[in-house]
């Protein structure tokens, strides 16, 4: 104990540096942290939070008991799972690739690029989808005829490629913005180990196994660990726009099902919401902690 | 480049690969963007009739004389410059200065305030709590309302924390305490200058993010005045996005969808913009070698 | 990197902080401001913007109200968006005492919304004002029969208003389901033009076996629409009302009334099934494509204006569709048809009747609430309301005889009424001005005055395709419907917590599984149980219940 506060005495700019975020944090961010408590609430925007009527878990067991909570739950988790699986991978071996590469002029175009997409807002990018895909016009429909002669099946009205179509395009948007961590934390590397294992007559890709992946191991466990804490906040825009009356069974996810329900009376009921919210963020909290607390035992790097 | 005969064959492999695949990458990404651009120059009629895939139809500087002609835009171009610098210089001295201090093994309670961070980024009150919180402050309708609240993202705030512990190494700070170096002078000296690439990502994000926003101007602010670009480009589009049935003559509804559908894509070009005048500043750090130097010395 | 940039930096943060305290200091110095001037005659009004006008303080009819009225006004400028607005609208309730003194909006508060607030006291209730003839001289002006329906619309279940109304009927907008047939494919084929289901379907066959539009591809789509088109695009209701009389799900829900005057569900008829059956069979027969369920409004547009014309039969409500449509060839072969006849002689279109909107609120923060029931009645005087919508007489519009000579309107030109009342001079709806608030007001305009405006700049012309369809359209769309529609509903609290569940899933329910059955997906015979169980798992029951309960209390309230 003697020892721990000889540290903090010792330590006592560290502290003072970080009073200001502190102070911020305390009032930005835990202060209104309060308002949670609406989701054990009805409401009642004249009585104000903690005067509103307190109705226990009803909020939650009128969603669990929506009519289609398990579709929608399936429908979320497909969803979350499938992206995290494609999209974590992708930017990291792009990053590697990219990191690699001769040329530099080339590597700058490239890296400029890729991540343009990313700025496109999510209304063009699905109706750009969309015009793609369309089985008459579309690049697909057009050569789709052109190599078989006949006229392509309508993708967009199968919901089973709903996820499908989802993921990828993510994939295709989100890659070269997600990258750009992994080529700063490959920046970083010192060339003088490169140099040290070309003499040792490593190969590039050797070279790539030995010292690349290392040096953005950490970076990657602790984006792991933040994706895997992000799995219940599967886009809502993206979704909604992709919709269609065909594949609804598959695409109807939590946070568009509760945009839907607070539309309908025009009534927002920020109790649901928070509820809904609240259930989300346990979750999600849960699984940061035990993917934390696995990415320490198995690298030494965690969040906490 | 020039040495490519001499490689040996196995890195030739690897060279051809990797480079296929970026550039099959590159050209499926690069898409989009073409026709983001094609799009803008087009005619509304053309761009509604799906007819545009690779460069301009009918075209057409529609687009951007609605954006552009739209006397307000101007007030917004202002505003979001400003809330961009200002708000990213903020959130980038908050961020780091936390970082650098909770990155250091050696202080006791950094991995439980980190949890109270971390905490932050899952569990929200809300959007009524929030919106109480500003009135209070007396921050309504004032710029601030932008810039104090979002001050810290948590999610980069772990990300240049990571960053700091896995490329400045702790044996850097015992040899700088060693020669009577404080913590606040090895941060500044040291750390930051190291940090160059961490920095640039960090006003890549924070600077893209507040050009981007718009929900929080959208609550907080009642004055054209204050209004970032977002909210006027927003008004653009739906005013592009309008109920027929709210006018019932035939031809001015036809008049009306004429101005409609290009005006999405010359609103994508003109919030790219910034983003693209950063961005070469920002990759002229993510260049090996920031490094070299420090570790030997 | 330097001490100096660091200094400069902390410098800046310093600032920063500082100005935040001025800006404190300078906010708590404007309220106190605005205390010493009550003897002025202030008001703030949060306004839904639109990009269209460029300054709402410098413009000519807040001068003219100004003017008018005697009240300053100033503005809070609201999101152009409806659920932005609803979404900022609900955060300014949760503090009382900072809200504006007026909110108004183009049709943004459903019933359920405005009663919540107006209940909880956030809105005031209007009624002493409103029955009191000295206090509101222009609603009272209003003839009795569009008071009615104003009265209807906008007391709330709970007896009381909160709202005044933006009541401009006119004939073009209740029937949006308008029905084309590709004229110039017919006479090539020698066809007549179809006015019954039955005829439709042996035109569409000729259309897809005879190669109509001569380019050797089998390429022709039969019967083409978009389901999730808002505005008449959604051609199988338009063939639904062949069978049965359905409004096209927009409002109430798709409920209606039957013969006896009850709340019905039409899409559990057995005449919902026959056009389910008549939709399947066209799809079976390769008539009407998949894609009607699930293209979008670009690729809608996208096929409707292919290189070659593909589409043989649409709906649609707005010939922009078809781009600049007196240039568009496709939309010169397309030629407007009568609502098709049924096999048991039904022959409506989706109809909603006309519910004026709330437009303006007075907050329990105004502390002056005479002086904006002021502003509120004034917007609904006549001559008010021409300056709201029309613009700057004189400039924008005219009633001067010769600038209305020669010219007509739908209405005027079909003996509707006797002649025009004003034309309009310019082309203010498609420019940015700052003449007007874009007609985002409370307004009077009654069905004659809606419908006898003329375009100065555009004459009528029975010849042009345009105005043949307005002509077509009060002739055979705006009558096609049973005499007794459901109004719009106004739901008590109770009622509504009772319907959210339905209201929500049910119309995407009817969409989506109209879609299945059409496809084949679901079985029309074998399936039906089952899809009536499905809906009534989802609450119809309930929301027919209700629905009648509210139907009838909103009689009861019209007969007072």
């Amino acid at each position: 104990m003697n020892n721990t506060l000889k540290k903090i005495k010792s330590r006592w700019q560290i502290y003072l540096m970080l009073l200001v975020p502190l102070v911020w944090l305390i009032i930005f961010a835990y202060v209104p942290m309060g308002g949670l408590i609406l989701a054990f609430k009805k409401y009642n925007f004249q009585l104000g939070i903690f005067k509103s009527e307190w109705v226990g878990l009803d909020n939650f067991v009128k969603f669990f008991q929506s009519f289609k909570f398990p579709i929608i739950l399936r429908n979320t988790l497909t969803l979350s799972i499938y992206s995290l699986l494609a999209t974590f991978p992708i930017p990291i071996i792009f990053a590697l690739f990219l990191n690699s590469m001769l040329g530099k002029r080339y590597k700058k175009i490239i890296q400029t690029v890729t991540y343009i997409p990313y700025f496109i807002s999510i209304v063009v990018m699905v109706g750009l989808l969309f015009q793609l895909l369309n089985n008459r016009i579309g690049v697909y429909g057009n050569l789709y005829r052109l190599f078989t002669g006949h006229s392509a099946p309508d993708i967009l009205a199968e919901g089973k490629n709903f996820k499908h179509i989802y993921v990828w395009s993510g994939v295709w948007q989100n890659t070269g913005y997600s990258a750009i961590i992994y080529i700063a934390a490959l920046s970083g590397v010192d060339s003088s180990l490169h140099e040290a294992a070309m003499i040792d007559g490593a190969s590039r890709f050797q070279r790539m196994i030995h010292i690349d992946i290392p040096a953005i191991l950490p970076t990657a466990s602790i984006m792991l660990v933040l994706a895997v804490g992000n799995i219940m906040n599967i886009g809502f825009e993206k979704v909604l726009l992709m919709q269609n009356n065909l594949n609804l069974n598959y695409s109807e996810i939590i946070s568009t099902y509760v945009y839907k329900v607070g539309l309908a009376s025009g009534i927002n009921d920020f109790s649901l919401s928070t509820a809904i919210g609240l259930f989300n963020s346990v979750i999600n909290f849960v699984l940061l902690v035990i993917a934390n607390t696995t990415s320490k035992k198995l690298s030494g790097n965690g969040i906490f | 480049m020039k040495n490519f005969r001499n490689y040996s064959r196995s890195d030739k492999m690897y060279y051809i690969l990797t480079t296929a695949f970026l550039t099959l990458f590159f050209i499926i990404v690069l898409y989009p963007c073409i026709f983001v651009i094609a799009a803008s120059f087009s005619s509304g009629d053309a761009v509604q009739a799906g007819k545009v895939f690779f460069w301009p139809v009918d075209f057409s500087l529609e687009g951007y004389k609605s954006v552009f002609g739209t006397k307000t835009v101007w007030i917004g171009f202002r505003n979001s410059l400003f809330y961009m610098v200002v708000g990213t210089i903020i959130n980038v001295c908050m961020t780091m200065v936390s970082a650098y201090c909770l990155s250091r093994p050696d202080v006791p309670g950094t991995n439980g305030i980190m949890l109270l961070f971390t905490f932050t980024m899952f569990f929200s009150g809300g959007m009524i709590p929030s919106y109480l919180l500003v009135q209070k402050l007396h921050l309504l309708n004032t710029m601030w309302a932008l810039i104090i609240p979002g001050s810290i993202s948590v999610y980069n705030l772990i990300v240049a924390r990571t960053f700091i512990k896995s490329s400045i190494p702790i044996e850097l700070m015992e040899a700088a305490r060693m020669d009577g170096c404080s913590d606040f002078r090895y941060f500044i000296k040291i750390v930051l200058p190291l940090s160059k690439a961490i920095i640039a990502v960090l006003v890549l994000f924070y600077g893209v993010a507040h050009w981007n926003s718009f929900f929080n101007a959208m609550i907080y602010l009642n004055k054209r005045e204050l209004f970032p670009l977002t909210l006027f480009l927003r008004e653009i589009l739906m005013a592009d996005q309008i109920d027929p049935s709210a006018i019932q003559d035939p031809e001015l509804q036809a008049q009306f969808a004429k101005a409609a559908g290009v005006i999405k894509y010359a609103l994508i070009v003109v919030s790219l913009i910034p983003v693209m005048v950063i961005y070469p500043f920002v990759q002229k750090y993510f260049v090996k070698g920031v490094m070299i130097g420090s570790v030997k010395g | 990197m330097g001490k100096r940039k660091w200094n400069i930096i902390l410098g800046t943060m310093i600032l920063g902080f500082g100005l935040i305290l001025t800006g404190c200091g300078e906010k708590q110095k404007k309220s106190t401001d605005t205390g010493d001037q009550n003897s002025e005659k202030k008001l703030t009004v949060a306004i839904q913007t639109s990009s269209f006008v460029t300054d709402y303080e410098d413009n000519f009819f807040t001068k003219y109200l100004e003017k008018k009225t005697g009240i300053d006004l100033t503005f809070y400028q609201m999101p152009a968006d409806a659920s932005e607005f609803r979404t900022k609208v609900s955060l300014m309730v949760t503090n009382g005492e900072e809200m504006p003194d007026v909110i108004i909006c183009d049709n943004c508060l459903t019933p359920e919304t405005i009663l919540d607030y107006g209940s909880k006291g956030a809105f005031i209730p209007l009624n002493d004002y409103i029955y009191d003839e000295k206090k509101s001289p222009n609603f009272n002006k209003i003839p009795k029969e569009d008071q009615d329906v104003i009265l209807q619309a906008i007391t709330n279940a709970d007896g009381k208003i909160y709202s005044l109304p933006k009541y401009e009927p006119e004939t073009w907008n209740l029937t949006p389901y308008r029905m084309y047939i590709n004229g110039s494919w017919l006479k090539k084929l020698n066809l007549q033009p179809p006015e019954t289901t039955e005829e439709l379907y042996q035109v569409l066959k000729a259309f897809r076996e005879q190669d109509p539009n001569g380019n050797g591809q089998n390429d022709e789509i039969g019967a083409y629409g978009f389901l999730n088109g808002g505005y008449g695009e959604a051609s199988p209701w338009a063939l639904m009302n062949s069978f049965v009389f359905y409004n096209g799900g927009g409002q109430n829900g798709g409920l209606s009334l039957d013969e006896n005057g009850k709340v019905i569900a039409p899409f559990t008829t057995e005449e919902w099934k026959d056009g389910l059956r008549y939709m399947n069979q066209l799809y079976e027969e390769g008539l009407m494509p998949a894609s009607v369920f699930t293209d979008d409004d670009t690729q809608f547009k996208a096929t409707l204006n292919a290189e070659t014309n593909v589409v043989g039969f649409v709906s649609s409500g707005s010939t922009s569709v078809w781009g600049d449509a007196t240039k568009s060839i496709n939309f010169q072969e397309m030629d407007i048809i009568k609502p098709l006849k049924g096999p048991k002689g039904v022959a409506y279109t989706p109809y909603s009747s006309y519910s004026p909107s709330n437009a303006f609120f007075i907050t329990s923060a105004c502390k002056d609430p005479d002086l904006a029931f002021l502003l509120g009645d004034t917007l609904l005087d006549n001559e008010t309301g021409l300056v709201a919508r029309y613009g700057e007489e004189g400039v924008d519009w005219s009633r001067e005889e010769s600038d209305m000579e020669g010219n007509s309107s739908v209405a005027v030109y079909s003996g509707m009424y006797d002649k025009l009342s004003l034309v309009t001079t310019s082309n203010l709806w498609v420019e940015q001005q700052n003449q007007t608030w874009r007609n985002v007001n409370p307004r009077y305009a009654s069905l004659k005055q809606g419908t006898t405006v003329g375009n100065k700049l555009i004459p009528f012309d029975p010849d042009s395709k345009n105005d043949q369809l307005g002509l077509v359209n009060l002739e055979n769309y705006y009558p096609a419907h049973p005499e007794e529609i459901l109004p719009l509903l106004h739901y008590s609290e109770e009622e509504a917590a009772a319907v959210t569940q339905a209201l929500t899933s049910i119309p995407d329910y009817i969409k989506q599984s109209t879609s299945e059955f059409v496809i084949g997906q679901r079985n029309i015979d074998s399936d039906w149980e089952n899809y009536k169980k499905e809906l009534d798992s989802m609450g119809l029951s309930e929301w027919i219940k209700n629905a009648q309960s509210a139907y009838e209390r909103m009689k009861k309230q019209e007969a007072k």
